[in-house]
């Protein structure tokens, strides 16, 4: 019993290694390193604190989110510092939303693994959430006051981005999206090939644009992302690999299959008590849409995922206060469970 | 000298703290290494990318892991 369900993972781990590492894994990582390096975050969190009026702070917030990337551990202090900083309780909760359940790097990879309807899905249902979660969190703490503020943090206005560092990133997108969407049959071989011609090129305008130093401040991101990542994503498939040979297909089909209001419910439920680090929810997803999973369920779990788990419920009670966490918890449970019951029924 | 280090004790928090400790130790250069964990107190400090490090109270870094180097050019260590 033990032997085959070893088995199992390892063989989910030998098909995801084989096909996912290079051309899908590879760039995901020199994009995220890519994006701490190149992209001055200070800057673009500056700007987000300075804005008065609703809509506009609030899109803001949640386009500056797909850029802060990364998971749920690492968003709090962002949010946290925006809050105290002054910037409202709304931003601070969009960020807090936004930043795991779609940033860049998560949102490729969906693409990659899952296909660019459930990609486009997950950006608009999060953007969807975020706003709400901004009006609702502003208007049942409206009576609060701001927090004892601290100064935002002074510093130049610098610039949050370049032009050459905008374009560098652009290219390491393509060369992560385009192996899978030029090559849509044939030999993996191909995609190694569309995948490297993307390589060169990004290499050799990165050498031609930046500087050593910011070449090394890169690789060495890339490679924190490396070593953080690459081990949960390595347990997450083994692990998907085994749940794929010990759950019986019946129950995620009687659970989570179908669009209706309860396996929308079980998909959200599931995401937001589970920590899933950022990246893990795609894989599982998968696996479980292959036993039965419906398509507004698997919407549900992507976004709750990674942006919401037991941990991160906790830590958020902690810094922002208890009565916080309860609105934003249940919110995020009952909009989840909406989103993947309308687009399940409506938009799939 | 009084060297905070703002961190939520997530994985390039550490080694930030590793950083200062062994470059410190390496020079003989005796400051006082804290690790400030309380993201209410961090945030209430203006930080929001963590590790962040504060010398005698002012923000001198914040969002990565620095290099031996830039230890050593914060604390003056030539």
């Amino acid at each position: 019993m033990l032997y085959t369900l070893f088995i199992a993972g390892i063989t989910a781990l030998r098909d995801y290694v084989a096909t996912h590492v290079l051309t899908c894994l590879v760039p995901a990582f020199f994009l995220a390193g890519a994006m701490v390096t190149f992209i001055n975050r200070q800057s673009v969190l500056m700007h987000l604190g300075g804005q008065a009026s609703k809509p506009k702070s609030f899109t803001l917030a949640s386009l500056a989110s797909f850029f802060i990337a990364a998971c749920s551990c690492t968003v709090i202090p962002v949010s946290s510092g925006l809050y105290y900083a002054g910037a409202g309780i709304g931003v601070a909760f969009i960020i807090l939303w936004v930043a795991p359940a779609s940033n860049i790097l998560a949102l490729v990879y969906t693409g990659n693994i899952l296909g660019s309807e459930l990609l486009i899905a997950r950006v608009v249902a999060a953007l969807f959430m975020a706003y709400v979660v901004g009006y609702v969190m502003s208007w049942v703490f409206c009576n609060e006051g701001p927090p004892p503020t601290t100064a935002m943090p002074q510093g130049d206005m610098e610039k949050a981005i370049g032009r050459e560092e905008i374009i560098l990133i652009l290219l390491l997108a393509l060369t992560l999206l385009l192996p899978n969407y030029l090559v849509t049959e044939g030999p993996y071989i191909y995609k190694v090939g569309v995948w490297g011609i993307g390589s060169s090129i990004t290499a050799a305008y990165a050498i031609g644009s930046q500087n050593n130093d910011r070449l090394i401040e890169w690789m060495r991101e890339t490679w924190w992302f490396v070593k953080t990542i690459f081990p949960l994503l390595l347990g997450g498939v083994f692990l998907v690999g085994v749940l794929g040979e010990v759950l019986p297909e019946e129950l995620i089909k009687e659970y989570l299959g179908g669009n209706s209001i309860a396996s929308s419910f079980a998909a959200t439920l599931l995401g937001s008590v589970t920590y899933f680090a950022t990246m893990t929810e795609a894989p599982f997803v998968d696996k479980l849409m292959q036993m039965g999973m419906g398509k507004g369920p698997a919407l549900a779990l992507l976004l709750t995922g990674p942006g919401l788990s037991l941990p991160n419920w906790l830590a958020i009670a902690r810094v922002f206060g208890f009565k916080k966490a309860l609105v934003y918890v249940p919110l995020i449970i009952a909009l989840g469970t909406l989103v993947g019951w309308f687009f399940g029924n409506f938009i799939f | 000298m009084k060297i905070v280090i703002a961190g939520s004790g997530c994985a390039k928090c550490k080694a930030t703290e590793e950083t200062f400790r062994r470059v410190c130790a390496a020079a003989n250069f005796i400051a006082d290494i804290e690790h400030l964990y309380d993201m209410r107190e961090i945030a209430k400090l203006g930080v929001m990318l963590t590790p962040a490090v504060l010398i005698d109270g002012k923000l001198v870094m914040s969002g990565k892991v620095p290099a031996d180097q830039d230890v050593k050019k914060l604390l003056g260590i030539s």
